[in-house]
């Protein structure tokens, strides 16, 4: 099983590295953002903004990676049979197990390609407390967020909108929250909407700020039982 | 830099370089005698922009000259403005010209992007060229050119102090 | 004897209220090879995944190696279409599955020799053709070797001489229960130990071998005439087993070959003598079942 999981992680990893898009979007991508809005809006040795910025968009990437890189591939493996053809083969859920493990590689990459572009650009490193809790949030925010993509996939998957739907749970989940900006200081109205989507929390646990982790809760425990009876009751396409 | 008023100016600028843009296109297309097929305004998305449309030539310096007249353009008239100081003495003119010049070198949907459409020759669509190695060197240098011209440790630092 | 390997009991299977499958009774020896065969749509690919136990009967029971089909080391299956990871080479495929198998990470030599696995090693499976990706399928369902294998359409796609090759060098093995559909009636014939048809979710025959579904008092006969029907009216072959295929009655001589010759040639000498096929045999079966 372990070694199932580890090949089933490695490969994941080598499709993902061999898909061009993916790779910019996840990877280039965030470090672009990084660079310049560090550049643009960051003040020589303003430390805290540049630990503040990079923390948004790693979650940020988290969001986009758990909404888009992981329900599709699933919906996928099972609409091209992929899950009925590996089902009778000893660990069927490695392939999805390894699929995961992949992410949180990949992931753990760009947080650690961010914290070189803040050291050798801005001259600013986490502690290695900051660090490990921005990891931890990272990979919990990334697991919720799965969570709601693999809903959202299986009801688009119904009617045809799935990924319309994500992306614009992506663009005001990003808008409404502290990933780029302060928006409580901006705009409290809009931050107390913020407030109830799921990234906010993750943000604030990575900045060691006081966190109300229920808005998250909420959104996975509605999103598991619609993504398991989505699953469940789906029509064999043929 | 960034205050309601600059970025009130910057678009205003914009509207206007985004003309000349056009207009440099259409100017250079019948001087060099291609046939102009359409010009006028087209929507994209609720956004209206300009356009001018010509037909094929097979003169690859012809289309050369003729896609780049517009960033030069513009290029030129940025020069001019750093030169006569209306740049530095009206922040949100020189953001106007930043954000014009960013939006002309773009690697999605700029005219470098038909250029190298034109160059790399046939059955390769714009998809095929992007996220290659060729496309990350116009991307990471578009990215430098983002830094160099809006962050305030280079071109704003020194035209703003202060700022 | 042993028990078979595979037991369907009046099994059936309903989506809405369509009869996909009715009835069906059935028992595979192991060992043996086993034809299924049907026209599109007849249920044979949805008689599959109950054995493979993709999909649950409604009513009746399949059962596999003496229990309800599960997951299980001792079964492959071949779907007809190969759902792999596009974006990976053939030879990373096969180490994915090795791993999950727990195998050696070394090909099999003699698999990839006949299945001609080493030209295509270091593509990517999304640039593979149709018959290449069956090739890699028919590697992964063999290199567990399986007791029972399940195929459907293993082979369409692929060329002749590789065909052969599968059926003499892979697929002979006297341990293993082989079933399989296929488009090409001619392959059963020639490689299935018994075969049976399915028509419109149902059995249309007691299993048999090929031979005996041709010759038993039931069956056709080797030989048939085949007519225009222009050049005959239907009245007058009324009393004969036949069949009309589209412009064409096909005749079954069933033993009196002479005869039929010398009758029709009184009226016409537009036809032809020619070997009686499964096909044939599979429309005569529709025709008097369902009439």
């Amino acid at each position: 099983m372990i070694r199932a999981l580890a090949i089933s992680a490695w490969f994941q990893t080598v499709i993902f590295v061999r898909l061009r898009q993916a790779m910019f979007f996840t990877i280039v991508f965030p470090a672009f953002l990084f660079v310049v809005f560090g550049f643009i809006f960051g003040t020589p040795g303003d430390t805290e903004y540049y630990l503040f910025l990079m923390t948004g968009v790693a979650g940020a990437t988290a969001l986009s990676d758990g909404l888009f890189a992981v329900g599709p591939v699933v919906r996928e493996f099972y609409n091209n049979g992929f899950i009925g053809y590996v089902r009778q083969m000893p660990h069927p859920s490695a392939h999805v197990g390894g699929l995961f493990l992949s992410r949180y590689i990949v992931l753990f990459v760009v947080v650690l390609l961010l914290m070189l572009i803040s050291l050798l650009f801005f001259g600013a490193t986490p502690t290695p407390e900051a660090t490990l809790r921005l990891l931890l949030a990272i990979a919990v925010g990334f697991t919720a967020f799965s969570i709601i993509g693999l809903a959202i996939s299986f009801i688009g998957d119904r009617m045809d909108n799935g990924k319309g739907f994500g992306n614009v749970l992506y663009f005001v989940v990003i808008f409404t929250s502290p990933a780029f900006y302060p928006i409580d200081l901006i705009n409290p109205t809009v931050a107390r909407f913020g407030d109830f989507l799921p990234l906010t929390p993750i943000l604030h646990f990575a900045r060691n700020e006081a966190v109300n982790w229920w808005p998250l809760i909420v959104w996975g425990a509605v999103s598991l039982p619609v993504y398991l009876y989505s699953l469940k009751t789906r029509q064999i396409k043929r | 830099m960034f205050t309601p008023i600059n970025f009130l100016i910057a678009t205003a600028t914009i509207v206007v370089l985004m003309l000349l843009h056009e207009t440099a296109h259409y100017v250079s297309a019948r001087m060099m005698n291609l046939r102009v097929i359409d010009f006028g305004l087209k929507m994209r998305g609720a956004v209206p922009y300009p356009f001018v449309e010509v037909g094929w030539t097979p003169n690859a310096r012809k289309r050369l000259i003729y896609l780049m007249a517009g960033v030069a353009t513009t290029a030129s008239l940025f020069s001019l403005s750093l030169i006569t100081s209306a740049s530095w003495l009206i922040p949100g003119i020189y953001l106007g010209f930043a954000g014009q010049l960013v939006l002309e070198t773009n690697p999605v949907f700029s005219d470098f992007v038909i250029l190298q459409g034109m160059n790399s020759g046939k059955g390769k669509s714009d998809n095929d060229r992007m996220f290659t190695g060729p496309w990350y060197v116009h991307f990471a240098l578009w990215v430098l050119l983002i830094v160099l011209l809006l962050s305030p440790r280079f071109l704003p630092g020194l035209l703003f102090a202060g700022a | 004897m042993s028990s078979p390997v595979i037991t369907l009991t009046e099994l059936a299977f309903r989506v809405e209220d369509r009869d996909i499958l009715r009835g069906v009774n059935l028992s595979i020896e192991r060992g043996e090879t086993f034809a299924l065969l049907g026209s599109n749509g007849a249920g044979k690919s949805t008689l599959l995944s109950m054995i493979s136990g993709n999909q649950r009967p409604t009513e009746g029971e399949a059962i596999v190696f003496g229990q309800a089909p599960k997951t299980d080391s001792r079964v492959s299956i071949l779907s007809d279409v190969v759902p792999l990871f596009p974006m990976l080479k053939v030879k990373e495929i096969i180490q994915y599955f090795d791993a999950f198998y727990g195998r050696a990470p070394n090909a099999n030599n003699e698999l990839v020799e006949v299945l001609e696995l080493g030209t295509i090693f270091n593509k990517l499976f999304r640039t593979l053709s149709k018959g290449q990706r069956k090739r890699v399928g028919l590697y992964l369902a063999l290199a567990s070797k399986p007791e029972l294998l399940i195929m459907d359409e293993p082979t369409s796609d692929l060329d002749p001489l590789i065909r052969e090759q599968i059926w003499k060098r892979l697929l002979n093995d006297p341990d293993m229960t082989v079933l399989f559909t296929t488009h090409d009636w001619e392959e059963a014939r020639a490689y299935a130990d018994r075969l049976t048809f399915i028509h419109d979710g149902a059995l249309l025959t007691q299993p048999a071998t090929p031979q005996a579904l041709l010759t038993s008092p039931e069956g056709i006969g080797a030989r048939k005439l085949v007519i225009p029907t222009t050049a005959a009216d239907e009245g007058m072959i009324a009393d004969l087993r036949h069949v009309r295929l589209e412009d064409e009655y096909h005749i079954f001589a069933d033993g009196r070959t002479e005869e039929l010759v010398s009758r029709l040639s009184r009226v016409t000498l537009n036809f032809s003598v020619l070997d009686s096929t499964l096909q044939d045999a599979y429309q005569y079966l529709i025709k008097t079942k369902t009439a």
